[in-house]
Protein backbone atom coordinates (compact mmCIF):
# COMPACT_ATOMS: atom_id res chain seq x y z
CA UNK A 1 0.00 0.00 0.00
CA UNK A 2 3.23 2.35 0.29
CA UNK A 3 3.39 2.73 -3.21
CA UNK A 4 -0.68 3.68 -3.38
CA UNK A 5 -0.85 7.25 -5.17
CA UNK A 6 -2.46 9.73 -2.82
CA UNK A 7 -5.94 10.21 -3.44
CA UNK A 8 -8.55 12.39 -2.07
CA UNK A 9 -8.39 15.95 -4.05
CA UNK A 10 -7.31 17.92 -0.79
CA UNK A 11 -8.82 20.96 -2.93
CA UNK A 12 -10.04 23.99 -1.07
CA UNK A 13 -12.63 25.11 -3.43
CA UNK A 14 -15.22 23.89 -0.40
CA UNK A 15 -16.15 21.06 -2.37
CA UNK A 16 -14.79 18.30 -0.35
CA UNK A 17 -17.19 15.81 0.55
CA UNK A 18 -17.38 13.02 3.05
CA UNK A 19 -18.22 9.12 2.31
CA UNK A 20 -21.36 9.96 -0.68
CA UNK A 21 -21.33 12.96 -0.38
CA UNK A 22 -23.98 13.07 1.77
CA UNK A 23 -22.72 14.92 4.58
CA UNK A 24 -22.30 18.56 1.63
CA UNK A 25 -25.59 17.55 0.97
CA UNK A 26 -26.95 17.36 3.76
CA UNK A 27 -25.42 20.51 4.64
CA UNK A 28 -26.62 22.10 2.01
CA UNK A 29 -30.50 21.22 2.67
CA UNK A 30 -29.82 22.80 6.50
CA UNK A 31 -28.91 25.91 4.92
CA UNK A 32 -31.63 26.06 2.46
CA UNK A 33 -34.23 25.84 5.49
CA UNK A 34 -31.93 28.28 7.29
CA UNK A 35 -32.39 31.29 4.13
CA UNK A 36 -35.85 30.30 3.71
CA UNK A 37 -36.66 30.82 7.34
CA UNK A 38 -35.11 34.34 7.32
CA UNK A 39 -30.98 33.80 7.65
CA UNK A 40 -29.57 35.61 5.11
CA UNK A 41 -25.96 34.21 6.29
CA UNK A 42 -27.20 30.71 5.26
CA UNK A 43 -27.34 32.38 1.43
CA UNK A 44 -23.46 33.88 1.66
CA UNK A 45 -22.60 30.02 2.81
CA UNK A 46 -24.58 28.50 -0.30
CA UNK A 47 -23.17 31.23 -2.47
CA UNK A 48 -19.03 30.64 -1.15
CA UNK A 49 -19.64 26.73 -1.88
CA UNK A 50 -20.92 26.32 -5.01
CA UNK A 51 -20.00 29.87 -6.51
CA UNK A 52 -16.57 28.14 -7.98
CA UNK A 53 -18.30 25.02 -9.35
CA UNK A 54 -20.67 27.05 -11.28
CA UNK A 55 -17.80 29.38 -12.69
CA UNK A 56 -15.88 26.31 -14.00
CA UNK A 57 -18.76 24.52 -15.66
CA UNK A 58 -19.42 27.92 -17.20
CA UNK A 59 -16.10 27.55 -19.00
CA UNK A 60 -16.09 23.91 -19.58
CA UNK A 61 -19.49 25.11 -21.03
CA UNK A 62 -17.39 26.99 -23.58
CA UNK A 63 -18.51 30.50 -21.95
CA UNK A 64 -15.71 33.13 -22.85
CA UNK A 65 -17.54 36.28 -21.25
CA UNK A 66 -19.16 37.12 -18.71
CA UNK A 67 -18.91 34.02 -16.37
CA UNK A 68 -19.36 36.04 -13.41
CA UNK A 69 -22.72 37.54 -14.22
CA UNK A 70 -23.76 33.87 -15.55
CA UNK A 71 -23.20 32.40 -11.99
CA UNK A 72 -24.54 35.47 -10.48
CA UNK A 73 -28.14 34.88 -12.64
CA UNK A 74 -27.96 31.12 -11.45
CA UNK A 75 -28.20 32.13 -7.92
CA UNK A 76 -30.64 34.44 -8.36
CA UNK A 77 -32.69 32.49 -10.43
CA UNK A 78 -32.23 29.42 -8.05
CA UNK A 79 -32.49 31.25 -5.02
CA UNK A 80 -35.69 33.28 -6.69
CA UNK A 81 -37.80 29.62 -6.93
CA UNK A 82 -35.94 27.69 -4.28
CA UNK A 83 -39.35 25.90 -3.40
CA UNK A 84 -38.52 24.47 -6.66
CA UNK A 85 -36.05 22.19 -5.22
CA UNK A 86 -37.01 19.23 -3.89
CA UNK A 87 -34.29 17.13 -2.96
CA UNK A 88 -34.32 14.83 -5.89
CA UNK A 89 -30.82 15.67 -7.03
CA UNK A 90 -28.13 17.23 -5.14
CA UNK A 91 -28.57 21.53 -5.12
CA UNK A 92 -24.80 21.92 -6.79
CA UNK A 93 -26.55 19.69 -9.72
CA UNK A 94 -30.06 21.58 -9.21
CA UNK A 95 -27.53 24.84 -9.48
CA UNK A 96 -25.75 22.90 -13.04
CA UNK A 97 -29.25 22.45 -14.55
CA UNK A 98 -30.58 25.79 -14.10
CA UNK A 99 -27.09 27.27 -15.26
CA UNK A 100 -27.25 25.13 -18.45
CA UNK A 101 -30.35 26.29 -19.26
CA UNK A 102 -29.24 29.94 -18.79
CA UNK A 103 -26.55 29.27 -21.14
CA UNK A 104 -28.29 27.79 -23.53
CA UNK A 105 -30.72 30.79 -23.39
CA UNK A 106 -27.76 33.11 -23.52
CA UNK A 107 -26.24 31.33 -26.98
CA UNK A 108 -29.79 31.54 -28.68
CA UNK A 109 -29.87 35.56 -28.25
CA UNK A 110 -26.50 36.13 -29.49
CA UNK A 111 -27.27 33.86 -32.40
CA UNK A 112 -30.12 35.79 -33.09
CA UNK A 113 -28.40 39.01 -32.45
CA UNK A 114 -25.04 37.69 -34.97
CA UNK A 115 -27.40 36.78 -37.57
CA UNK A 116 -28.25 40.35 -37.89
CA UNK A 117 -24.44 41.64 -37.72
CA UNK A 118 -21.81 40.97 -39.67
CA UNK A 119 -19.04 38.87 -38.21
CA UNK A 120 -17.52 40.19 -35.42
CA UNK A 121 -12.86 39.34 -36.33
CA UNK A 122 -13.52 38.15 -32.34
CA UNK A 123 -16.14 35.76 -32.84
CA UNK A 124 -13.52 33.61 -35.34
CA UNK A 125 -11.43 32.81 -32.15
CA UNK A 126 -12.04 29.42 -30.22
CA UNK A 127 -14.74 28.89 -27.75
CA UNK A 128 -11.85 27.45 -25.08
CA UNK A 129 -10.05 30.47 -25.01
CA UNK A 130 -11.23 30.69 -21.69
CA UNK A 131 -9.01 28.05 -20.70
CA UNK A 132 -6.02 30.02 -21.74
CA UNK A 133 -4.20 30.43 -18.63
CA UNK A 134 -0.62 30.75 -17.36
CA UNK A 135 0.49 27.67 -16.32
CA UNK A 136 3.09 26.46 -13.78
CA UNK A 137 5.17 23.63 -15.58
CA UNK A 138 4.79 21.87 -18.94
CA UNK A 139 2.82 18.98 -17.53
CA UNK A 140 -0.05 21.03 -16.57
CA UNK A 141 0.06 22.72 -20.16
CA UNK A 142 0.05 19.32 -22.03
CA UNK A 143 -2.99 18.16 -19.90
CA UNK A 144 -4.71 21.62 -20.25
CA UNK A 145 -4.23 20.95 -24.49
CA UNK A 146 -5.69 18.14 -23.93
CA UNK A 147 -8.86 18.91 -22.67
CA UNK A 148 -9.43 21.65 -24.90
CA UNK A 149 -9.48 19.41 -28.00
CA UNK A 150 -12.53 17.77 -26.50
CA UNK A 151 -15.97 18.16 -27.65
CA UNK A 152 -17.83 20.97 -25.81
CA UNK A 153 -20.24 17.88 -24.44
CA UNK A 154 -17.20 15.87 -23.81
CA UNK A 155 -15.87 18.75 -21.74
CA UNK A 156 -18.46 19.43 -20.00
CA UNK A 157 -19.24 15.72 -18.96
CA UNK A 158 -15.54 15.40 -18.39
CA UNK A 159 -15.16 18.49 -16.23
CA UNK A 160 -18.24 17.82 -14.36
CA UNK A 161 -16.85 13.98 -13.55
CA UNK A 162 -13.13 15.03 -13.02
CA UNK A 163 -13.66 18.55 -11.32
CA UNK A 164 -16.78 17.97 -9.55
CA UNK A 165 -16.94 14.28 -8.89
CA UNK A 166 -20.62 14.21 -9.70
CA UNK A 167 -22.00 10.79 -10.52
CA UNK A 168 -23.35 9.62 -14.10
CA UNK A 169 -26.58 10.21 -12.61
CA UNK A 170 -25.98 13.36 -11.50
CA UNK A 171 -24.13 14.44 -15.23
CA UNK A 172 -27.01 13.33 -16.80
CA UNK A 173 -29.31 15.58 -14.78
CA UNK A 174 -27.15 18.40 -15.66
CA UNK A 175 -26.71 18.25 -19.38
CA UNK A 176 -29.67 17.04 -20.08
CA UNK A 177 -28.66 13.17 -20.97
CA UNK A 178 -28.91 9.82 -20.15
CA UNK A 179 -26.82 8.33 -17.32
CA UNK A 180 -25.51 5.58 -20.22
CA UNK A 181 -24.78 8.10 -22.49
CA UNK A 182 -22.82 10.30 -19.53
CA UNK A 183 -20.65 7.24 -18.89
CA UNK A 184 -19.58 7.16 -22.85
CA UNK A 185 -19.13 10.60 -23.00
CA UNK A 186 -16.56 10.46 -20.40
CA UNK A 187 -14.82 7.36 -21.37
CA UNK A 188 -14.48 8.76 -24.84
CA UNK A 189 -13.05 12.10 -23.60
CA UNK A 190 -10.82 10.04 -21.74
CA UNK A 191 -9.46 7.96 -24.48
CA UNK A 192 -9.02 11.88 -26.69
CA UNK A 193 -6.82 13.12 -23.24
CA UNK A 194 -4.80 9.85 -23.15
CA UNK A 195 -4.32 9.49 -27.49
CA UNK A 196 -2.80 13.28 -26.95
CA UNK A 197 -1.15 12.95 -24.46
CA UNK A 198 0.61 9.98 -26.06
CA UNK B 1 -0.13 5.75 -25.00
CA UNK B 2 -1.50 4.97 -22.03
CA UNK B 3 -3.20 1.67 -22.11
CA UNK B 4 -6.87 1.32 -20.50
CA UNK B 5 -7.55 -1.30 -17.64
CA UNK B 6 -9.63 -4.14 -18.37
CA UNK B 7 -11.65 -3.53 -15.21
CA UNK B 8 -14.29 -0.97 -16.17
CA UNK B 9 -15.83 -0.71 -12.90
CA UNK B 10 -12.61 -0.22 -11.06
CA UNK B 11 -12.09 2.53 -13.88
CA UNK B 12 -15.57 3.62 -13.41
CA UNK B 13 -14.76 4.44 -9.92
CA UNK B 14 -11.68 6.40 -9.85
CA UNK B 15 -13.20 9.29 -9.99
CA UNK B 16 -15.34 8.73 -7.20
CA UNK B 17 -11.65 7.71 -5.34
CA UNK B 18 -10.44 11.03 -5.80
CA UNK B 19 -13.36 12.79 -4.67
CA UNK B 20 -13.91 10.24 -1.58
CA UNK B 21 -17.69 9.49 -2.71
CA UNK B 22 -17.25 5.78 -2.24
CA UNK B 23 -17.70 3.85 1.30
CA UNK B 24 -15.49 2.02 2.94
CA UNK B 25 -15.52 -1.46 1.34
CA UNK B 26 -15.50 0.09 -2.36
CA UNK B 27 -12.50 2.18 -1.50
CA UNK B 28 -10.48 -0.93 -0.22
CA UNK B 29 -11.42 -2.85 -2.73
CA UNK B 30 -10.27 -0.17 -5.56
CA UNK B 31 -7.11 0.71 -3.63
CA UNK B 32 -6.34 -2.84 -3.77
CA UNK B 33 -6.72 -3.28 -7.57
CA UNK B 34 -4.88 0.05 -8.20
CA UNK B 35 -2.17 -1.16 -5.87
CA UNK B 36 -1.52 -4.11 -8.31
CA UNK B 37 -2.72 -2.20 -11.86
CA UNK B 38 0.16 0.00 -13.44
CA UNK B 39 -2.89 1.53 -16.05
CA UNK B 40 -5.04 2.01 -13.28
CA UNK B 41 -2.51 4.18 -11.19
CA UNK B 42 -1.35 5.95 -14.44
CA UNK B 43 -5.24 7.15 -15.04
CA UNK B 44 -5.43 8.17 -11.42
CA UNK B 45 -2.69 10.45 -11.87
CA UNK B 46 -4.02 11.68 -15.11
CA UNK B 47 -6.97 12.63 -13.16
CA UNK B 48 -5.46 14.56 -10.36
CA UNK B 49 -3.28 16.11 -12.72
CA UNK B 50 -6.55 17.01 -14.70
CA UNK B 51 -8.55 17.80 -12.00
CA UNK B 52 -5.52 20.33 -10.76
CA UNK B 53 -5.64 21.92 -14.10
CA UNK B 54 -9.15 22.89 -14.03
CA UNK B 55 -9.78 23.92 -10.91
CA UNK B 56 -6.73 26.20 -11.19
CA UNK B 57 -7.95 27.46 -14.09
CA UNK B 58 -11.56 28.40 -12.52
CA UNK B 59 -12.38 32.33 -13.21
CA UNK B 60 -12.35 34.27 -9.76
CA UNK B 61 -16.20 35.27 -9.50
CA UNK B 62 -16.97 38.34 -6.94
CA UNK B 63 -19.65 36.66 -4.31
CA UNK B 64 -20.18 39.94 -2.54
CA UNK B 65 -21.99 41.00 -5.82
CA UNK B 66 -23.66 37.79 -5.95
CA UNK B 67 -25.45 38.26 -2.90
CA UNK B 68 -26.26 41.72 -3.22
CA UNK B 69 -28.19 40.26 -6.14
CA UNK B 70 -29.94 37.69 -4.67
CA UNK B 71 -33.63 37.86 -3.43
CA UNK B 72 -34.62 38.14 0.19
CA UNK B 73 -35.53 35.24 1.98
CA UNK B 74 -39.44 35.19 1.53
CA UNK B 75 -39.32 36.50 -1.91
CA UNK B 76 -38.59 33.24 -3.07
CA UNK B 77 -41.46 31.19 -5.52
CA UNK B 78 -41.84 34.22 -7.66
CA UNK B 79 -39.06 33.55 -10.33
CA UNK B 80 -37.45 36.90 -11.10
CA UNK B 81 -37.31 37.94 -14.29
CA UNK B 82 -33.73 38.06 -15.88
CA UNK B 83 -34.11 39.91 -19.22
CA UNK B 84 -31.95 38.77 -21.56
CA UNK B 85 -30.05 41.44 -23.77
CA UNK B 86 -32.64 40.35 -26.46
CA UNK B 87 -35.62 40.76 -24.82
CA UNK B 88 -34.73 44.01 -23.10
CA UNK B 89 -34.26 45.44 -26.86
CA UNK B 90 -37.55 43.99 -27.78
CA UNK B 91 -39.43 45.83 -25.06
CA UNK B 92 -37.19 48.86 -26.17
CA UNK B 93 -38.42 48.56 -29.43
CA UNK B 94 -42.11 47.95 -28.64
CA UNK B 95 -42.16 51.09 -26.62
CA UNK B 96 -40.76 53.32 -29.25
CA UNK B 97 -43.40 51.95 -31.79
CA UNK B 98 -46.22 52.55 -29.68
CA UNK B 99 -45.00 55.83 -28.76
CA UNK B 100 -44.73 57.03 -32.71
CA UNK B 101 -48.03 55.85 -33.55
CA UNK B 102 -49.56 57.78 -30.41
CA UNK B 103 -47.79 60.80 -31.99
CA UNK B 104 -48.72 60.44 -34.67
CA UNK B 105 -52.31 59.72 -34.96
CA UNK B 106 -52.70 63.08 -32.60
CA UNK B 107 -50.90 64.83 -34.29
CA UNK B 108 -51.92 64.26 -37.48
CA UNK B 109 -55.68 65.04 -36.69
CA UNK B 110 -54.42 68.22 -35.36
CA UNK B 111 -52.20 68.74 -38.19
CA UNK B 112 -55.77 68.14 -40.85
CA UNK B 113 -57.55 70.07 -38.11
CA UNK B 114 -55.17 72.79 -38.75
CA UNK B 115 -55.39 72.62 -42.77
CA UNK B 116 -59.12 72.48 -42.61
CA UNK B 117 -60.50 75.42 -41.23
CA UNK B 118 -61.22 77.97 -44.18
CA UNK B 119 -62.41 74.79 -46.18
CA UNK B 120 -66.15 73.16 -46.00
CA UNK B 121 -65.14 69.97 -45.07
CA UNK B 122 -63.80 69.30 -41.13
CA UNK B 123 -61.79 66.00 -40.83
CA UNK B 124 -61.24 64.99 -37.47
CA UNK B 125 -59.69 61.67 -36.66
CA UNK B 126 -62.99 59.91 -35.91
CA UNK B 127 -63.08 58.65 -32.67
CA UNK B 128 -61.01 60.89 -31.04
CA UNK B 129 -62.39 64.29 -29.90
CA UNK B 130 -59.15 66.08 -27.97
CA UNK B 131 -60.17 68.81 -25.06
CA UNK B 132 -58.12 70.75 -23.23
CA UNK B 133 -56.65 69.76 -19.57
CA UNK B 134 -58.26 71.38 -17.06
CA UNK B 135 -54.70 73.69 -15.89
CA UNK B 136 -53.96 74.39 -19.53
CA UNK B 137 -53.85 78.20 -20.65
CA UNK B 138 -55.41 77.74 -23.49
CA UNK B 139 -58.65 80.18 -23.87
CA UNK B 140 -61.72 77.70 -23.48
CA UNK B 141 -63.24 76.98 -26.43
CA UNK B 142 -66.31 79.22 -27.20
CA UNK B 143 -69.86 77.11 -27.79
CA UNK B 144 -71.93 78.15 -30.33
CA UNK B 145 -74.76 76.76 -32.09
CA UNK B 146 -73.86 75.00 -35.47
CA UNK B 147 -74.68 76.77 -38.31
CA UNK B 148 -74.19 74.19 -40.81
CA UNK B 149 -71.41 75.50 -42.84
CA UNK B 150 -69.49 72.60 -42.27
CA UNK B 151 -69.74 69.00 -42.93
CA UNK B 152 -69.38 66.54 -39.55
CA UNK B 153 -68.10 63.26 -39.92
CA UNK B 154 -70.11 61.04 -37.51
CA UNK B 155 -67.56 58.89 -35.39
CA UNK B 156 -69.15 55.06 -34.13
CA UNK B 157 -67.27 56.01 -30.53
CA UNK B 158 -66.08 58.79 -28.80
CA UNK B 159 -62.55 58.59 -26.82
CA UNK B 160 -61.46 61.73 -25.29
CA UNK B 161 -58.14 62.23 -25.02
CA UNK B 162 -57.05 65.05 -22.85
CA UNK B 163 -54.48 67.74 -24.05
CA UNK B 164 -52.12 66.51 -21.21
CA UNK B 165 -52.22 62.98 -22.10
CA UNK B 166 -50.77 63.67 -25.57
CA UNK B 167 -47.51 62.12 -25.46
CA UNK B 168 -44.13 64.19 -25.89
CA UNK B 169 -41.65 61.85 -26.70
CA UNK B 170 -38.48 63.41 -28.00
CA UNK B 171 -36.38 60.57 -27.84
CA UNK B 172 -38.72 58.60 -30.49
CA UNK B 173 -36.53 57.86 -33.29
CA UNK B 174 -37.32 59.66 -36.55
CA UNK B 175 -40.30 57.94 -38.56
CA UNK B 176 -39.69 59.77 -41.91
CA UNK B 177 -42.94 62.60 -40.89
CA UNK B 178 -39.84 65.13 -40.98
CA UNK B 179 -41.15 68.82 -40.30
CA UNK B 180 -44.48 67.45 -39.34
CA UNK B 181 -45.97 65.67 -36.34
CA UNK B 182 -42.95 64.06 -34.21
CA UNK B 183 -41.34 67.77 -34.17
CA UNK B 184 -44.55 69.21 -32.61
CA UNK B 185 -43.12 70.82 -29.78
CA UNK B 186 -45.71 71.06 -26.72
CA UNK B 187 -45.86 74.43 -27.56
CA UNK B 188 -46.76 73.79 -31.16
CA UNK B 189 -49.60 71.56 -30.15
CA UNK B 190 -50.92 73.33 -27.90
CA UNK B 191 -51.33 76.60 -30.68
CA UNK B 192 -52.90 73.89 -33.02
CA UNK B 193 -55.38 73.70 -30.21
CA UNK B 194 -56.32 77.40 -29.70
CA UNK B 195 -56.94 77.44 -33.68
CA UNK B 196 -59.26 73.96 -33.82
CA UNK B 197 -60.87 76.02 -30.19
CA UNK B 198 -61.16 79.46 -32.20
CA UNK B 199 -63.29 77.97 -34.84
CA UNK B 200 -66.60 78.88 -35.26
CA UNK B 201 -68.76 75.93 -36.16
CA UNK B 202 -68.71 73.36 -33.40
CA UNK B 203 -69.97 69.62 -34.24
CA UNK B 204 -72.48 69.11 -31.95
CA UNK B 205 -73.47 65.55 -33.43
CA UNK B 206 -70.95 63.01 -34.09
CA UNK B 207 -68.60 62.72 -36.60
CA UNK B 208 -69.00 60.12 -39.65
CA UNK B 209 -65.95 57.62 -39.35
CA UNK B 210 -63.24 58.52 -42.45
CA UNK B 211 -59.94 57.14 -43.63
CA UNK B 212 -56.83 59.51 -42.77
CA UNK B 213 -55.30 60.09 -45.63
CA UNK B 214 -50.99 60.09 -45.01
CA UNK B 215 -48.64 60.65 -47.55
CA UNK B 216 -46.63 57.91 -48.56
CA UNK B 217 -43.56 58.81 -46.30
CA UNK B 218 -45.32 58.09 -43.60
CA UNK B 219 -47.14 55.30 -44.42
CA UNK B 220 -44.93 52.91 -43.64
CA UNK B 221 -44.56 53.93 -39.88
CA UNK B 222 -48.24 54.41 -39.25
CA UNK B 223 -49.84 52.07 -41.33
CA UNK B 224 -52.82 50.68 -39.85
CA UNK B 225 -53.61 53.52 -37.32
CA UNK B 226 -56.74 54.30 -38.84
CA UNK B 227 -57.68 50.24 -38.07
CA UNK B 228 -56.63 50.99 -34.90
CA UNK B 229 -59.41 53.81 -34.56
Amino acid sequence: MSDAPRVGTGHGDGSGRGRGGGGDEQRDLELIARWKAGDERAATELVERHSSALARFAVASGERNDVEELVQDTFVRAFGSIDGFRGESTFRTWLFTIERRLLLDRRRADKRRRDKNELQEDDAATEYDALDSVVADETQARLQQAVKRLSPTQREVFTLRVAEGLSYKEIAKAVGTTEGAARVHYHNAMRVVKEFLG
Amino acid sequence: MMNDCRNAEIRDQLPDLLHDRLTAGERAAVLAHVDDCAECRDELELLRGVHQVLISSTPRVNTLNILSALPKPGESGVVPMIQSRATRSRWADWRIAAAITVIAVGGGSLALLSRSTQSVAVAPVPGVRVTPAPDSQLAPAPVTPLTATREVAQAESVTDVREADLPVDEDTPETGMEGRLNNLSEQQLKALLKDIGQMKAVPITEPDPITIKVDSKASSSTSGDTEML
